[in-house]
């Protein structure tokens, strides 16, 4: 009996919220080059997306290109993002963010051929899994209220709690021994890794908007983030009893890099509900350190810069589509990812007076 | 009695005049209907032009127990294509359809072979790319039952599919590096039954789909004599759910099953002992949504894979772009 009551309290909830206000229809007039970059006073803005990263390649400590397909190591990335905007004031924002990921990471097989001709011995297979959520990022927007529409500028703080784990699971691996008729020893390496950081990190940036004649937006914004602290983590070794893993973990510390990120982009309104954006992107993360090897050796510095088109359309008042391709275009230190992000953005205005019928 | 018959007849009248009528659409507007509102057939005299352009990686699949895992060792592949058609309203019950596909894919494989005993390593190689046109379809479309806006359609339809697209391995490197066709080498009958059903601002539509495919010799690997090759048959059920936004937009829900038997070589499933084809089968969940400007028509979606056996786990994107003539 509880369940249908909180499904109806739930679906209530929803068609309250949901109904039309009177601030409605700021949105439904607003195109994408309308609108500030905070958020309306009262505003509820629900972000959502996918994305499928195609690690095909990566860019090595000169700035090379490197194929991974060619190395037999190359990946997708499946990256779902989730983001929850609330506009306190005209001139201040809050949000809370958090991604989930999942990648997993294959290597050549190794046939080991010791004794016979006919059939391998040994099939060494290594496998390497990623997912889990990223940290949940807290931050704010704060826009310098100018009497002109022309400029906007605002500075964002903010803060990523490591709020999920950053340690690595058990590994799995397995030995399945030989048959008569399955004549190979077949070794499974199957390691888990998680996407969090591990670490309390600070984030701090400020973005710019101008809006030119012709319809045309430009806006750039620039993030710092660095760590507060150490991290802690582990690394597993095992040990082979027979046919079983023995696991052993042993705990290291690391520093995370100091990121510097940066966007640009260029908006122009094709027709009122459908804009076109071209974006140049980039990030760079230096300094950092760890332990993992038993010795504290300095993380590499890396490099990338990523080049994006897409558009947004204006379903309604309160639906906002976007795409994104974005293609790498130089790096270092760096995968590679070329990407698709498909985006839905939710609008409303929860506690405004309801629009009565 | 005079004045009170006028008296009728004026009422009379005046209340068919008031009453409903069935509207009477534009050129134009039927040009401009969206994916909900349109006819199953496009009307006589009408041209649709557009393009289809896919992508997908093909890094999991589904395996003979249904779950999601990576594919064999560390294969991997990616594949997308670029379609072009052409449909034409021969009547407002008949519609013919001209689909030309150009195909991209690359399926990278590596292995190492070490024999301790000599001091030897090999490292093993699989890398082949596929470009090129794909097989030409044709298709007759005819409305069985024809629809309007309070009653459904029922539409069949038979497609050929002509094998123009090369159906052997080409540029051959070595036995691991060479170009994989683009075309199945093989005429290929598809019939098909579409019931739709418009209630605006909804629509509904369930179908099948039936592949059967006539075989043909081609060569299944480099350096290979051709061999009697022919593609398992296909079946397909499915229905979609769609609904307008607003005037211009409409969300797409499609369900299908796909069901494929199991390719034959020379009446074996067997192509060599480490390349077996099996029955396979999927359930696709293929959400999207199609933005109509005018006689533009945008489309995006993609294809979820749900569940499976053999089947490709990973997701497919379409965008398409239509426009009518």
């Amino acid at each position: 009996m509880r369940f249908p009551i909180l499904l109806a309290w739930i679906l209530a909830t929803g068609l309250t919220l949901n109904a039309q206000t009177l601030r409605d229809s700021i949105l439904v007039n607003e195109r994408k080059i309308d609108r500030p970059l905070t958020l309306h006073k009262g505003q509820l803005q629900f972000n959502t997306g996918y994305e499928i990263s195609v690690i095909s390649k990566e860019y090595n400590n000169t700035g090379s290109s490197i194929s991974l397909a060619d190395k037999g190591i190359a990946s997708i990335l499946h990256k779902y993002y989730f983001e929850l905007n609330y506009g306190l004031l005209d001139y201040i924002q809050t949000l809370v963010a958090i991604n989930y990921a999942r990648r997993g990471q294959r290597h050549e097989t190794l046939y080991l051929w010791t004794t016979s001709y006919e059939a391998p011995d040994y099939e060494v297979t290594c496998f390497e899994e990623y997912t889990g959520f990223e940290d949940i990022y807290l931050g704010g927007v704060f826009k310098i209220p100018f009497e002109t529409d022309r400029i906007e500028i605002t500075l964002s703080p903010g803060i990523s709690l490591p709020l999920f784990s950053n340690k690595p699971d058990k590994p799995e691996n397995s030995i399945v021994l030989p048959t008569e008729e399955h004549p190979t020893t077949d070794i499974l390496y199957h390691n888990h890794q998680r996407m969090g950081n591990g670490s309390l990190a600070v984030k701090a940036g400020t973005s710019f908007l101008l809006r030119l004649p012709w319809n045309i937006n430009v806006s750039a914004r620039v993030n710092y983030s660095g760590p507060i602290s150490e991290s802690k983590s582990i690394r597993w070794v095992h040990q082979l009893d027979g046919s079983d893993f023995i696991y052993d973990d042993i705990p290291y510390n690391y520093l995370l890099g100091n990121t510097w990120d940066y966007k640009a982009d260029l908006t122009f309104p094709v027709i009122s509900w459908f804009s076109a954006i071209i974006s140049w992107s980039g990030r760079h993360t230096s300094e950092g350190w760890s332990e993992k090897t038993g010795y504290r050796i300095k993380n590499p510095d890396v490099r990338l810069s990523v080049l994006s088109a897409g558009y947004e359309i204006i379903a309604s008042g309160r639906l906002w589509i976007n795409e994104y391709v974005n293609i790498p275009i130089s790096g270092k230190n760096q995968l590679a990812p070329f990407s698709i992000y498909l985006g839905v953005c939710y609008n409303l205005f929860p506690f405004e007076k309801r629009i009565k019928y | 009695m005079k004045r009170i018959f006028a008296c009728l007849i004026f009422s009379l009248i005046a209340y068919f005049s008031f009453s409903q009528e069935e509207d009477k659409l534009l050129v134009s507007e039927i040009k401009q209907s969206t994916v909900i509102t349109e006819p199953a057939t496009l009307n006589r005299g009408f041209f649709k032009i557009g393009s289809e352009f896919t992508y997908a990686v093909e890094d999991r699949e589904f395996s003979e127990s249904h779950k999601r895992d990576y594919s064999t060792g560390n294969g991997w592949g990616r594949s997308s294509s670029v379609n072009l058609y052409l449909f034409y309203g021969l009547t407002n019950r008949i519609e013919l359809c001209l689909y030309v596909p150009y195909k991209f894919r690359s399926i990278h494989y590596s292995y190492i072979d070490e024999f301790p005993i000599i001091g030897t390593s090999i490292l093993t190689k699989w890398k082949t790319q596929g470009n090129g046109i794909g097989d030409i379809q044709f298709t007759i479309r005819y409305q069985i039952i024809e629809g309007s806006k309070t009653r459904p359609s029922l539409t069949a339809s038979l497609t050929t599919s002509f094998p123009t697209g090369e159906k052997n391995p080409t540029n051959i490197t070595d036995q691991f590096i060479y170009d994989h066709p683009s075309g199945s080498g093989e005429i290929l009958l598809v019939p098909e039954f579409t019931y739709r059903k418009v209630a605006y601002p909804y629509s509904y539509s369930f179908w099948s789909y039936f592949q059967y495919g006539f075989g043909c010799e081609k060569k299944m690997l480099p350096y290979e004599d051709p061999i009697h090759f022919r593609s398992g048959s296909r079946l397909i059920l499915g229905g979609n759910f769609n609904f307008l936004l607003n005037d211009w937009i409409a969300v797409q829900n499609d369900l299908i099953y796909d069901n494929k038997q199991a390719d034959t070589y020379k009446g074996s499933t067997m192509i060599t002992s480490f390349m077996p084809s099996n029955d396979s089968w999927a359930i696709i969940y293929t959400p999207g949504i199609s933005f109509q400007f005018k006689k533009i028509r945008l489309a995006q979606g993609v294809s979820i894979p749900l569940t499976g056996k053999f089947w490709i786990a990973d997701p497919q994107y379409r965008i398409m772009l239509q426009y009518i003539l």
